[in-house]
C-alpha cells in the first residue's frame, strides 16, 4: 500500500496543475458552505428579528367588543383587566409570544380628536424568554407623539405639554406614517390609565404568533384560540392574515434558502472535480496501460485515482474550513449587524466536511476510475504511443 | 517450446465491418531465441505481441507461454503471470515522467510480495551494466532518447522474466542508440531469454535467430532479405 501512496503523492506533484485546480474547487465550495451553515443561525435569528418588526400580528380584544366595533373604531372600546396578561403569561408555552397590553381611548386635543394610547414593554410567556427587546417603550410621564398630532399642537421633542390636567415631556415626535399612527398619542400605560381613570384595565392584547406552530393539521390561529379559550375565556383573539403570511414567508424562504444554496455548490464543484478526474485519466492513459503490463490490478488502478479523489477532499476539507470560518467571523458581522454576536465557529462543520467531501470527491471521480480500469490495456497502450 | 500459437485469430471491428488482424497464426517458438516480427503496417506485428505478451485475448485459439494456456487464466492470475514472467518494451518507452530511473525501474516489484521480490538488489547492477548508474535519480524528462529506451530495457528485465516482447523498440533512436539496444537484447537471448522484436528495421535481421513476416495477419516465416513481399510501412 505504501508504493502506491508514494505513486499518488509524486503524480500529484507532477501534475500539480491539475491537482490545484481539482483542490482550489473543492475547497471554495467547502468554504461556501461553511460560511452559509455558520451563518444560517445567525440568518435565522436576523429573519426572526425582521419578521417581529413588521409588527404585531395577533390582537386580543374583550370577548363582548364587536369585530364591526373594532375596525370601525380602530381600536377596542371595552376593557378587560390588566391581569389578563399575567394570567396568559403564567400559562407557558403558549403559541404567541412578544405579548403587549394596551389601553386605547380617544381623547381632544385642541379642537380635533386624538387617540391615546397606552404602552407597557412587551412581555413573554413563561418558558419563552427572548432577550430582545419589542414594542415602544415609553417612560413615566412622557408622550410620542403621531405626526399629526404635534403639527396640531405645534409641539416639538423635548417641550412640555398640558393633557388630560397633566403635564407630560415630549419624549418622541414620530414621522408621517400615513396611517392612524399620525393620530396617535403613545404614553405609559400606567400613567394612560391614571390620566382615563381605568387603572387596572387595558383595552387589548397585541403579540405575534408562532410561526413554528403551524401544522399541517391547524394553523397557529387554531391553536391560538383553543388554548386562549383555557386562558382567558372571556376574550376572543384574531389574526391579521397579510402580516402573519409574510412572516411565514420569509421565514419559509430561510428555510429553504441555505440547503438549496449547499446543494448547487455541490452539484457544480463535484461537477467540476469529474471533469477534472476525467482529465486527469486521460493525460495517464498510457501509464494506466504500463502499469495494467506490469501486472498491476484494476483495484490498484482504482487506487490511484480515487486516492488522489480522497486526498483533494480531505485537504479541501481542512482548508475549505478554515477559509470559510475566518471569512465568515470576518465579514459575517457586516451582513448580520444585529445578530452578528450570533455568528461562531463550528468544529462539527469540519467534522461534516472531512467525510462529505472526500466522498462527493470519490463520487465525482469514479466514473472515470471506472473507465480507467475497464480499459483494455492494449489498447491505452497503443491509445498512449 | 517457451510459446506456443495454435489457429490464433484476432478481428476488431470498423463500424459495420471487421478487420482481421491475426488469421489463424501458428507459431511455436523456442527459448532461447531472439525473432523479429516484421511487415507493412497493419499486418498484425503489434496486436500478435500483444495477444502473446497476455494484453489482447484472440477471437479463437490458444496462446501457450511457458506451458500455460494464458486466456484460460482468470484476469488477476494473467497479470500476476505477466508481472512476472514477461517483460514489455513499447516503441514511445511509456516512462512514468515523475519517476526518476531508478524508480521506473523498480516499477514492476512495487505490487509484488516482498518474497516476490527477488530482483531489488540487481536493480543498481543492471543500471550500470546499461550505463545508466550516473542517472539513476533523473526524470525521464532529463534522458536522451537511448537513455530512455535503456531505461525501458532495465525495467522490463529487473525481474529476468524468460519472454521479452520489444515493440519497435528502436523506432525513436539513432543508429547507434539502435546498436545498443540490439546489443543488449542480444545479451538477453545469450543469457537464455527468449526475445521477440516487432520492427521495421532491416538492421535488425542481422540480430535475429529467426525472422517472422506478416502479411495481413498471415505468418510467413524467414522471408528473402531482398523479398518484394516486404515493404517498409
Amino acid at each position: 500500500m505504501r508504493f502506491p501512496c508514494r505513486l499518488i503523492l509524486k503524480e500529484l506533484l507532477h501534475r500539480w496543475v491539475g491537482f490545484t485546480l481539482s483542490l482550489v474547487a473543492a475547497t471554495t465550495a467547502v468554504a461556501l458552505c461553511v460560511g452559509v451553515a455558520m451563518t444560517q443561525a445567525a440568518a435565522e435569528k436576523e429573519t426572526r428579528r425582521n419578521a417581529r418588526d413588521i409588527g404585531s400580528n395577533v390582537f386580543i380584544i374583550p370577548a363582548s367588543c364587536d369585530l364591526y366595533e373594532y375596525h370601525q373604531q380602530g381600536y377596542s372600546p371595552y376593557a378587560m383587566p390588566d391581569s389578563s396578561i399575567d394570567r396568559m403569561l403564567e400559562a407557558g408555552k403558549i403559541a404567541y409570544n412578544h405579548l403587549i397590553p394596551t389601553l386605547t381611548a380617544e381623547i381632544g386635543v385642541g379642537d380635533r380628536q386624538a387617540r391615546l394610547t397606552g404602552i407597557a414593554m412587551a412581555r413573554h410567556p413563561k418558558g419563552r424568554p427572548s432577550k430582545s427587546k419589542m414594542g415602544i417603550v415609553v417612560q413615566p410621564g412622557h408622550l410620542h407623539l403621531g405626526h399629526e398630532v404635534a403639527a396640531l399642537l405645534g409641539a416639538e421633542k423635548g417641550e412640555e405639554i398640558e393633557l388630560l390636567d397633566r403635564r407630560w415631556t415630549i419624549e418622541r415626535v414620530a414621522p408621517e406614517m400615513g396611517t392612524a399612527d399620525d393620530i396617535t398619542i403613545l404614553a405609559n400605560l400606567e400613567d394612560a390609565q391614571q390620566a382615563l381613570h381605568r387603572e387596572g384595565e387595558i383595552s387589548e392584547i397585541k403579540a405575534i404568533s408562532c410561526v413554528q406552530c403551524d401544522t399541517p393539521e391547524d394553523t397557529s390561529l387554531g391553536t391560538l384560540r383553543a388554548q386562549l379559550k383555557k386562558i382567558l375565556p372571556e376574550t376572543q383573539v384574531y389574526l391579521m392574515k397579510e402580516i402573519a403570511d409574510a412572516r411565514v414567508r420569509q421565514r419559509r424562504m430561510m428555510e429553504t434558502y441555505s440547503p438549496f444554496v449547499m446543494l448547487i455548490l455541490i452539484l457544480a464543484s463535484g461537477s467540476w472535480l469529474g471533469v477534472l478526474a476525467a482529465i486527469n485519466v486521460r493525460e495517464r492513459i498510457g501509464e494506466i496501460g504500463l502499469l495494467r503490463a506490469l501486472g498491476y490490478g484494476g483495484g490498484t488502478i482504482g487506487f490511484l485515482i480515487l486516492g488522489r479523489a480522497l486526498l483533494v477532499g480531505l485537504l479541501a476539507a481542512i482548508f475549505g474550513f478554515a477559509i470559510g470560518t475566518g471569512m465568515t467571523l470576518t465579514f459575517g458581522p457586516e451582513m448580520f449587524p444585529i445578530t452578528a454576536g450570533g455568528i461562531r465557529s463550528d468544529f462539527h462543520l469540519l467534522a461534516f466536511a472531512a467525510m462529505a467531501a472526500p466522498l462527493i470527491a470519490l463520487l465525482a471521480s469514479f466514473i472515470p476510475a471506472a473507465w480507467a480500469i475497464g480499459h483494455d490495456p492494449a489498447v491505452t497502450l497503443r491509445e498512449g504511443q | 517450446m517457451v510459446i506456443q500459437l495454435r489457429n490464433v485469430t484476432r478481428t476488431f471491428p470498423v463500424r459495420h465491418d471487421k478487420v482481421t488482424a491475426l488469421a489463424e497464426i501458428n507459431l511455436d517458438i523456442e527459448a532461447g531465441k531472439l525473432i523479429c516480427f516484421c511487415g507493412p503496417s497493419g499486418s498484425g506485428k503489434t496486436t500478435l505481441l500483444f495477444t502473446i505478451g497476455g494484453m489482447l485475448r484472440p477471437n479463437s485459439g490458444k496462446v501457450s507461454v511457458l506451458n500455460r494456456d494464458l486466456y484460460a487464466l482468470s484476469k488477476s492470475e494473467r497479470a500476476s503471470f505477466r508481472a512476472t514472467q514477461i517483460g514489455f518494451i513499447f516503441q514511445d518507452f511509456h516512462l512514468v515522467p515523475y519517476l526518476t530511473v531508478r524508480e521506473n525501474v523498480l516499477l514492476p516489484l512495487g505490487h509484488l510480495k516482498t518474497s516476490q521480490r527477488g530482483g531489488q538488489q540487481d536493480c543498481d547492477q543492471l543500471l550500470e551494466r546499461l550505463g545508466l548508474a550516473h542517472r539513476i535519480h533523473h526524470k525521464p524528462s532529463q534522458l536522451s532518447a537511448g537513455e530512455r529506451q535503456r531505461t525501458a530495457i532495465a525495467r522490463a528485465t529487473v525481474l529476468k522474466p524468460p519472454v521479452l516482447l520489444a515493440d519497435e523498440p528502436t523506432g525513436n533512436l539513432d543508429e547507434h542508440s539502435a546498436e545498443e539496444v540490439y546489443r543488449v537484447l542480444t545479451e538477453y537471448r545469450e543469457q537464455g531469454g527468449t526475445v521477440l522484436v516487432v520492427t521495421h528495421t532491416r538492421s535488425a535481421w542481422t540480430y535475429a535467430d529467426q525472422v517472422i513476416q506478416l502479411v495481413g495477419g498471415r505468418v510467413q516465416v524467414d522471408p528473402p532479405v531482398d523479398s518484394g513481399h516486404f515493404k517498409e510501412g
